[in-house]
């Protein structure tokens, strides 16, 4: 339970820098964004979206994660609720069996797609054997460290 | 597995939460161990025997596991 509680103590600190940087990074990213010239107005206007919804996602989690280190540290009934939560074996096995599956399934439909794409254009079609070979590529670095590993 | 949690925690007069607490699991693992969905890691069934003062085959039953 102390190295749980230290571990948010950690991320207190972390949030503390994360937080301003990206506040800082977006601000830059829409100055960059603003003499980037685009296609389209709709295009244009579509970058600024993504980018501004990908901001909030962002800082929202990292606003949620220092709000619940900070309860960690001041409530203990809380961060012994949380340490359960998190630590559940249950849990922790049903995130390895969907994350697994999740890969497997995900590469189907990406070669199932590329080989649809194959038929009309090879730009998407290339892409899409990139991430792929990327995707397999990560799962086969991952096997082999947790094969080391345990 | 078949287990003998249910029939104990009656006779202890536990709710699912009170024995989760006490072992340091969700409510759901505790669920899911009763019914059979879910097979406790030797930790965990360690510990649910030990809150009983039973051993381990006292709490899980072991005969319908397969032989290889």
């Amino acid at each position: 339970m102390e190295n749980f509680r230290l571990k948010h103590v950690m991320n207190i600190r972390i949030s503390g820098i994360i937080i301003p940087l990206i506040l800082l990074l977006f601000v830059m990213l829409s100055i960059f964004s603003e003499n980037t010239p685009r296609q389209s107005d709709f295009l244009k206007g579509f970058h600024g979206g993504f980018q501004a919804g990908l901001f909030l996602l962002f800082e929202g989690y990292w606003l949620l994660s220092l709000i619940r280190s900070v309860l960690v540290l001041k409530n203990e009934d809380y961060r012994r609720k949380l340490y359960i939560k998190e630590t559940d074996e249950r849990t922790q096995f049903v995130m390895m069996k969907s994350g697994a599956g999740f890969v497997r399934l995900f590469l189907i439909i990406l070669a199932a797609a590329g080989l649809i794409s194959s038929f009309f254009s090879d730009a998407v079609f290339f892409t899409l054997l990139g991430v792929v070979y990327a995707v397999l590529l990560l799962k086969l670095v991952l096997m082999l460290y947790y094969n080391k590993k345990y | 597995m078949n287990t003998h949690i249910a029939e104990l925690r009656k006779k202890h007069k536990l709710s699912q939460e009170e024995l989760a607490d006490a072992v340091g699991v969700t409510r759901q693992t505790i669920t899911s161990v009763e019914t059979g969905k879910y097979t406790a890691s030797l930790g965990l069934a360690y510990k649910i025997a030990r809150f009983f003062g039973l051993s381990i085959e006292e709490v899980f039953d072991f005969s319908e596991m397969e032989e290889i």
